[in-house]
């Protein structure tokens, strides 16, 4: 006989409890492999979905709100060697009025031949008035191939809508369209430039079509570059070949020659000049001289006054007319309307706008240098920019100047100036006066003159253009392929988060497997010693123990890994299904790596190992002379140290978890969880402690002759102590785990006035496609948008948002997100409102008015930020104090320091900053798109009906703040779920423990029960003897677990905002109870049925 | 000398202390060659304490055990294994066979530690041989569950002696047999103590099994007394 027949022998004749031991192992492995794998697959299928969304788009040339010419993509085609489409990208609102559906926000994508290619598809490009919608679309709306629609898109003009005196011009451009096909996800259907997993809302209509109807025609917004002839493209190439393609046009400006001077002038399509534009223009044409014309409200002196003038700032270049900042030119129209000759003081009043269309009047005096006749060439009318709504005006009382125009000011003398010399301004001030006076983000130049030779032109033009950086003018480059891949690889972990989740049941199974080892070296433990005696030496003994474990531990991980498969395929149809609110994706699937499933294996084997190998050593510590005896009777001495030893742990770990829960409440940390889990755990160890000692206390305490029934209870359970305790110890861990999460399932609902709650005190969160350009809460924006004489919304305040649209970093999205969207808001009104609540400030930040911190730049270039915590945890993987860098419409980067984070709030996924700075980096940025409501609670119905009903031709969605949140909170919610699912299944594997537990001492104990049976003790009596027994252990461990579940959630007790769910945790208590009970009740019934008496006659 | 304690001394529990239970005090006697040895003494006295002290499966408080001329405290546990392999043999009051195995493999277990093959054959021989010597050997495979009491006991016997072990300690190995089998291993035992020439101390309740033995030792109150 060899030592490896001896162990096939052991393991042949021990099957049974090794069946038991593999059955752990065979759990343990599972769960771990399937986490693992859940892991890959969610990242495979992101990855996956990156290839699904792009098709074969690698690169993309990106300029938001602004426009290049189409013809950029066939030239770029012939330097790249490779496919470049043209897309004009804009937001929209569809509509299908037979079904009476609509859909907001929804990606309009204006396509040629050139996108249909980028994907594997045979979708025919839609014509003139029809349009192909993404599946997804199709079934919101309603809509099949053949029907019709009306598609209203956010129309879209050069000028920044909150440029100054640019007229809003009509929102959206309305037509209807024929459904021409219906893209699946593989054809084109998914497209979208962001990482998100959650399915875009497309409509793609034809690119001529779209241009034309919004007078955009030629123009694009988006490149889409494969990268399928040459695999060397980068960024800087590309970088290098826009440089190299790109046009002045591209940056929006045009050059002319003015007909009556012979000089040239460059302008720009969005009225003013950026000064990146602008200190381009001044190095490569050296003798252009910047214009900036800008339209005062009133020119006036004493009781004179002349209104809405356009002044201009320029270089005079006036032979012997120097001006100061001080010095005016006025015209003699003027100066015959004002009677004011030079040397005279005039104030010219002016409106400065801010964001939100917020208009400051400001107003500056100035001593008249000269009188020039109006009939000078210096008055030119070409000076006046060309304001869209003014320049092609009638008459005055026609303008459309973006800002209020006082008609009752205009006078019959100013409409005969406007017929004669248009928009000729009537003075002049110095560049620099008139950059003091009227400095803008969007630039201080409306344009550019200078004087050359027409056959220079085009050297001008293309030393102008090499000048310009295409990513100063907003045309920026992006790698979204690599990108994409690279935000999948990173997302959120959910092999680690599913081991979290799962780590309840895995310690449970290990538990299990250990306590089954346990009893199985137990039963051995004399044949064990024998080894012993007969000389084999320990580690042989050992060696022969473990080869037989491991073989058992080797197949059950082998099924485990077999088993884990299975159970990864139902998390993930729970993901699909069930638990979508997790992942906001039914597309995950399966995908095996066989290096993941070596490393469940391997670790399913080390798992069950080293626990093994724990209780292997633990059980061949005892002296071999009580070995062989079988059993292990500790002396007095030693049980009082034990006991010592165990009061001691149960009373240090005890004060520590209550130091733990007081300092967090003292210091103001009670909102944070985890120390108070922390408490709850170490109060799990200090009553399982409690309990052991308490076991060798009541063996020890009784002195009396009689035992009482606690006592023979008491004493019973101490024969077995260490079961009894690991039984109670698997019934708190499971306890505690399923009360933890059952409680901390959100409860906001009902905190909606709270101002501290996730949504600081507001009533709506609401979203438009199409901005608001006005402030809501002025009388100005009141009238404009309808709100005037609607009395329900008399007392609503709204906090208006700037938005710069980024990528969703709310836990909504799974990818890694770098540059979440940025919403600019009002820090002084949530101030005021002391809305919110930060879990983490940066030290500098004042915890009373954290807001205001917002107000003040940090540094040149880095402004101050706020997120949700979980956000810059998860989303960002990043800490207070980091920064994270953004390019600013000029093209120059910015950093965003966080120095805050919020609870739970509704602003999750964003970046909050003030919307004062945010102006200042993204100007054009004109209106908003997001808003906070705040009103009463009472009135909410109404509110969001008259809301909806004034805003619908902006694709305004009116959510309850309190469901926004509860949409985030749905996914915290849903891994609760699932944590329960698995914690639930891993206290069934608990109360199994105590199953075998109680089987395994009842079949030990037969002879003790024939006993009592043979000395007369009642049947009943027996029942409720061992039935006790077990309850005990049963009801201590749930104590226990209990105990340490309430300190856990006291966090949850102190926010006023908590429920406690009173109902669902009595139920959860109860059927842990009655899982418990069955397991006990069911094993004593069929063990009492049996004769026992019978054993003691065998004796 | 084949082996002899030296002042055993074991105690459980604090010495001073009210529960300290001092079960041998002052123990010293020899074990020469072929020697056989009886200690007799109420239940309790320490008789199995002395064997497993000797049996190196339990260490005393104070005092020393020699075996074969080498201290077994200046022993490392594999020192102490060989010891226990090669020299010693062990019966119990329970047979303790493994119920994996036959009668013939349990014969043979403690060849299992040991890496001669030669010596294993030899073994093998002599297994078989010391089977049939108790009366077994139309036994050979049969699993302890299908022999009786006496018939295991016998088996542990044979196992006990299968190294050729100079010195067997036997713990009340009559103590769980019927009187017949009982007289039978006692005789059983004398015999291979001349046959085997092995030395045996046998701690037993049995005064017919002690008056076999060459001398009988007493245990009172943790002393050893020559009777």
């Amino acid at each position: 006989m060899s030592i490896f027949s001896l162990i096939l022998r052991n393991l042949h004749y021990y099957r049974k409890p090794y069946l038991s031991i593999l059955a752990g192992t065979v759990i343990s492995t599972a769960v771990l492999t399937g986490a693992l794998v859940v892991g890959d697959s969610v990242r495979y299928s992101l990855i996956q979905l990156t290839d699904i969304r792009l098709g074969k788009t690698r690169f993309v040339i990106e300029s938001g709100d602004r426009f290049f010419r189409q013809q950029l993509a066939g030239e770029l085609t012939l330097h790249t060697k490779n496919l470049v489409a043209p897309v004009l990208q804009l937001e929209g609102i569809a509509v299908n009025t037979d079904k009476n559906t609509q859909l907001n926000r929804v990606g309009i994508l204006g396509v040629d031949d050139n996108f249909i290619k980028l994907w594997d598809t045979q979708t025919q490009l839609p014509g003139e008035d029809e349009a192909i919608l993404s599946r997804n679309t199709a079934e919101k709306l309603n809509l099949k191939t053949g029907d019709e629609f009306i598609l209203k898109i956010r129309k879209l003009a050069k000028a920044s809508s909150n440029a100054p005196f640019v007229s809003e011009t009509e929102p959206l451009v309305i037509f209807r369209l024929k459904v021409s096909a219906i893209a699946d996800d593989q054809q084109m259907g998914r497209f979208s430039l962001k990482s998100n997993q959650s399915a875009p809302y497309n409509i793609y209509i034809s690119l001529a079509a779209m241009c034309q109807k919004l007078e955009l025609t030629g123009n694009a917004n988006l490149l889409l570059i494969t990268d399928t002839k040459s695999e060397d493209l980068t960024i800087p190439i590309l970088d290098s070949l826009l440089q190299l393609t790109w046009q002045i046009e591209d940056a929006g400006l045009e050059f002319r020659k003015l007909t009556e001077t012979g000089s040239f002038e460059i302008r720009s399509g969005r009225i003013f000049i950026d000064d990146t534009i602008s200190q381009a223009i001044k190095t490569s044409i050296t003798t252009a001289k910047p214009v900036f014309t800008y339209l005062v409200n009133a020119i006036s002196t004493g009781n004179k006054s002349t209104p809405y003038s356009f002044v201009t700032a320029l270089d005079t270049g006036l032979p012997g007319i120097q001006l100061s900042e001080q010095e005016i030119i006025i015209s003699d129209w003027l100066a015959s309307d004002l009677l004011v000759k030079p040397g005279d003081s005039i104030t010219l009043t002016y409106y400065k706008m801010g964001p939100l269309r917020k208009l400051t009047s400001d107003s500056t005096r100035f001593c008249i240098k000269t009188i020039l006749p109006v009939t000078n060439p210096l008055f030119d009318k070409t000076l006046m920019p060309d304001f869209p709504g003014m320049s092609d005006a009638g008459n005055c009382r026609d303008w459309e100047t973006g800002a209020p125009v006082d008609l009752d000011k205009i006078r019959d003398k100013d409409e005969e100036y406007w017929n004669e010399y248009r928009g000729t301004p009537k003075a002049f001030i110095s560049i620099p006066a008139g950059r003091k006076l009227w400095n803008n983000a969007f630039g201080n130049a409306t344009a550019f003159r200078f004087k050359v030779d027409y056959s220079e032109i085009n050297e001008i033009k293309i030393a102008l253009v090499n000048q310009l950086k295409p990513s100063e003018n907003g045309l920026v480059v992006k790698d979204v392929y690599s990108e994409g891949k690279s935000a999948a690889a990173n997302s959120t972990d959910f092999g680690e988060l599913f081991l979290s989740l799962s780590f309840f049941i895995i310690v449970a199974a290990l538990l299990l497997t250990a306590l089954l080892f346990s009893l199985h070296a137990q039963k051995r433990m004399s044949e064990t010693a024998l080894m012993a005696t007969l000389g084999f030496h320990k580690k042989l003994i050992v060696r022969i123990l473990f080869l037989e474990a491991i073989l058992v531990v080797i197949a059950g991980s082998i099924l485990g890994v077999v088993s884990g498969i299975f159970y990864n395929s139902l998390l993930l149809l729970g993901l699909n299904t069930l638990w979508q609110d997790a992942v906001n994706t039914s597309t995950l699937q399966m995908h095996l790596k066989p290096s993941t499933l070596v490393l469940g294996f391997a670790a399913g084997v080390i798992a069950s190992m080293l626990t093994l190998l724990f209780v292997l050593l633990q059980n061949l510590r005892k002296p071999l002379s009580v070995m062989i005896k079988g059993i292990e009777i500790q002396s007095p001495a030693t049980n009082r140290s034990r006991k010592k030893i165990s009061f001691s742990i149960a009373i240090l770990f005890f004060i520590a978890a209550l130091a733990i829960i007081l300092y967090s409440i003292i210091s103001t940390h009670a909102g944070v969880s985890a120390p108070f889990l922390i408490a709850g755990g170490l109060i799990l160890v200090a009553g399982t402690a409690a309990l052991y000692g308490l076991l060798l206390h009541a063996n020890q305490k009784t002195k009396s002759e009689l035992p009482g029934f606690l006592t023979l209870i008491l004493r019973n359970i101490n024969l077995k102590r260490r079961r009894a305790v690991t039984a109670a110890a698997l019934l708190a861990i499971g306890t505690f785990t399923v009360i933890i999460t059952g409680a901390n399932k959100k409860t906001f609902y009902g905190t909606e006035n709270s101002r501290h709650s996730g949504t600081g005190g507001f009533l709506f969160w609401a979203e438009s496609t199409v901005p608001v350009l006005y402030d809501l809460n002025s009388s100005e924006g009141k009238e404009k948008y309808g709100l005037s004489d609607e009395t329900t919304l008399d007392n609503v305040r709204f906090l208006q948002m700037l938005r710069l649209d980024g990528n969703d970093a709310s836990c909504l999205n799974l990818n890694q997100v770098s540059q979440p969207a940025i919403l600019g808001i009002n820090p002084e009104y949530l101030d005021k409102q002391q809305s919110f609540s930060f879990l983490k400030l940066e030290s500098a930040v004042s915890s009373q008015h954290p807001w205001l911190a917002l107000s003040t730049p940090l540094a040149p270039g880095i402004i101050p930020g706020f997120a949700d915590q979980t956000v810059i945890v998860w989303g960002l993987q990043k800490k207070i104090g980091d920064t994270l860098f953004y390019t600013a419409e000029s093209g120059k980067v910015f950093g965003v320091k966080i120095i805050g984070g919020l609870a739970n709030s509704v602003f999750q996924g964003n970046v909050l900053i003030s919307a004062e700075l945010f102006s200042q980096y993204f100007p054009s940025v004109g209106g908003s798109s997001v808003m906070l409501l705040d009103g009463e609670f009472t009135k909410r119905t109404q509110i969001s009906d008259r809301m909806t009903y004034l805003f619908q031709d902006y694709g305004m969605v009116i959510t309850p703040a309190s469901e926004r949140l509860a949409q985030f909170n749905s996914v915290e919610s849903t891994y609760l779920s699932v944590f329960m699912l698995l914690s639930g299944l891993g206290l069934i594997i608990g109360t199994i423990g105590l199953g075998v537990v109680l089987l395994r001492n009842l079949g030990e104990r037969k002879q003790e029960i024939a006993i009592y049976q043979a000395i007369g003790f009642k049947q009943s009596y027996i029942l409720k003897l061992i039935l006790t027994e077990n309850l005990y252990i049963l009801l201590a461990g749930m104590g226990i677990g209990i105990i340490a579940a309430f300190a856990g959630i006291l966090p949850s007790f102190l926010s006023p905002a908590f429920q406690f769910p009173v109902t669902y945790l009595s139920a959860i208590i109860l059927l842990i109870f009655l899982n418990g009970f069955m397991w006990i009740y069911f094993p004593i019934q069929t063990v009492m049925r049996k004769n026992l008496i019978q054993t003691l006659r065998k004796e | 000398m084949l082996a002899e304690l030296q002042h055993i001394t074991k105690y459980y529990g604090q010495p001073g202390s009210s529960i300290c239970n001092h079960v041998l005090k002052d123990i010293s006697f020899q074990i020469a060659n072929n020697e056989r040895i009886a200690i007799v003494g109420p239940s309790g006295s320490g008789k199995s304490t002395l064997l497993n002290i000797l049996g190196t499966l339990d260490k005393p408080s104070a005092g020393k055990v020699v075996l074969d001329g080498n201290a077994v405290d200046q022993m490392q546990e594999v020192q102490l294994a060989e010891i226990r392999n090669t020299f010693l043999g062990f019966v119990f009051q329970l047979h303790h066979l493994l119920p994996q195995l036959t009668l013939l493999e349990n014969v043979m277990l403690p060849l299992l530690p040991r890496n001669d093959h030669q010596y294993k054959v030899s073994a093998n021989e002599r297994a078989l041989k010391l089977i049939d010597r108790v009366g077994l050997s139309n036994r050979l495979h049969q699993y302890p569950s299908q022999l009786s009491v006496g018939e295991c006991q016998r088996t542990a016997v044979v196992r006990a002696l299968i190294n050729k072990p100079r010195l067997l300690l036997a713990d009340e190995p009559t103590g769980s047999l019927d009187a017949a089998n009982a007289d039978q291993l006692s005789n059983l035992l004398a015999e291979l103590n001349r046959e085997q020439n092995v030395a045996m101390i046998i701690a037993t309740h049995s005064m017919e099994l002690a008056k076999k033995m060459d001398k009988i030792y007493q245990l009172r109150e943790g002393r050893l007394v020559i009777s």
